[in-house]
């Protein structure tokens, strides 16, 4: 999970790049005011002018660190998934499926806790089950990491905004056991 | 049938099911329920625990690729995602004072209504200039990729919009679906979103509304392994195509689409709730 964050961060340097492909033509001018009229113009066109056509860089760099997050977190989940569904089926595959009568999943498939004991017992169904413990966590690790990035940029409301989503979903995850 | 041959079947309905749920918004999750429960006799808590992890990888799947392509719009999904996540929970406290049977048949009345309202022409891009104090406030208004380059476009009614994601969360939470429909007709109808760009933020927030019901379903046992192994399994590489063919489908074809998933899941939930009466 860390690993794509770190490299996600390193924004600074496609900003200098950004700045230097706009501050050609205004050559005559020192490049730490460009470099500041740039970044004001790109924040005030993000705010107001309804022609801008361009995204500011700190938001595409969030977009690519979502994205990324999205994908790798949906990748490892399902490798997961496979690898014990595969095991599952080798081992119970020639038993009958019975799922019209509802008695509830064992209790060690129940919680975050029970589902790591059943993984280091090698239960298959237990490894499944990891698999979809890390498949709901991807979302919940997507609202933490845009909530570092809004901390990042000091824009407030946003911070606001995703805390709220945080502890509305901590709320409901924890509630449900108590 | 035994696990081998049940297994394979329903991966390859889930399939069809994330393809659908990438295409329209919907997540996938409303075209489970009735697939697992009808077709393979699944116990409907069973069938709504694998829908529920069906919403979240269909969300997730289609999602990387909406906003590396630029049509998701980040804040307004952000912000929208405060009324979801509350009225998920709400929808969760309530569900057990309600009567679902009811519930059910005023769903389906508003989703018919909702596939009408989808089907009436609407230019899109009409306003060049916002007219909401919020959406510049909350810098909601954004771009999007056309076939003529990057577009423009303005956020409206940010209030309505918020209201109507409320009640989509309520209805998340109470029926354990992402409840998309909802989501893309606040954004589509409401706040006047190009409707690739409403698809597709809905589709971002879909995850989020349904990992806020996550832990309830996991700790009340509805989440089986066994079941939802070839449901996740098939739903994501169909959600990888569904996301595919939106980026290339025209919006008309679209919009056709959706009403036709909405008709049928409306037609479906009233059957599913008479039979249960009798």
């Amino acid at each position: 999970m860390y690993k794509f964050n770190s490299s996600g961060w390193e924004y600074k340097s496609s900003v200098q790049s950004k700045v230097e492909v706009v501050a050609l033509p205004l050559q005559s001018e020192p490049d730490s005011d460009i470099q500041e009229l740039t970044e004001r113009g790109n924040k005030i066109s993000g705010d107001i002018d309804s022609n801008n056509i361009t995204k500011t860089s700190s938001e595409q760099q969030l977009e690519n660190l979502l994205s990324n997050l999205l994908k790798y977190g949906v990748i490892i989940a399902s490798a997961v998934v496979l690898l014990g569904g595969i095991l599952y089926l080798i081992r119970h595959g020639a038993e009958p499926a019975e799922y019209q009568f509802f008695r509830g999943t064992p209790s060690e498939f129940r919680s975050p806790t029970g589902v790591v004991e059943a993984v280091f017992s090698g239960s298959s169904r237990g490894i499944i089950q990891l698999g979809l413990l890390l498949l709901i966590a991807t979302p919940i690790i997507r609202v933490i990491i845009s909530l570092l990035a809004f901390i990042r940029q000091r824009d407030l409301i946003y911070i606001i905004v995703n805390f709220l989503v945080l502890a509305t979903l901590t709320y409901s995850l924890i509630g449900a056991y108590y | 049938m035994n696990i081998l041959e049940f297994s394979l079947l329903v991966w390859i309905g889930s399939f069809s099911a994330g393809f659908l749920g990438a295409l329209t918004g919907l997540g996938g999750g409303v075209v489970i329920v009735p697939l697992l429960t009808s077709m393979f006799g699944v116990d409907i808590r069973y069938a709504v625990g694998a829908s529920l992890v069906s919403v979240i990888a269909t969300s997730s799947g289609a999602a990387c690729t909406y906003i590396k392509k630029g049509y998701t719009n980040l804040r307004l999904g952000m912000f929208l995602e405060v009324a979801t996540t509350i009225g998920a929970i709400v929808g969760a406290l309530i569900a057990s004072f309600i009567s679902v049977k009811a519930l059910t048949i005023v769903l389906a009345i508003v989703l018919i209504y909702s596939a009408y309202l989808s089907q009436q022409p609407r230019p899109e891009n009409l306003e060049t200039e916002s007219t909401d104090f919020l959406a510049n406030y909350l810098q909601l208004n954004s771009t999007y990729p056309t076939p003529d380059g990057l577009m423009s476009y303005q956020v409206q009614s940010v209030p309505a919009g918020f209201s109507i994601m409320l009640v989509a969360g309520v209805l998340s939470g109470l029926l354990g679906i992402g409840s998309g429909a909802f989501k893309v007709l606040a954004m589509d109808q409401a706040m006047r979103l190009p409707f690739k760009v409403s698809t597709t933020t809905s589709n971002f927030m879909i995850g989020v509304t349904a990992a806020a019901s996550a832990g309830v379903y996991l700790a009340r046992g509805y989440i089986d392994p066994g079941l939802s192994m070839p449901v996740m399994l098939g739903v994501l590489p169909g959600a990888f195509l569904g996301a595919k063919v939106l980026v290339k489908a025209k919006t008309q074809i679209l919009r056709i689409i959706f009403s036709l998933v909405l008709v049928v899941m409306a037609l479906k939930m009233v059957y599913n709730s008479l039979l249960g009466g009798l």
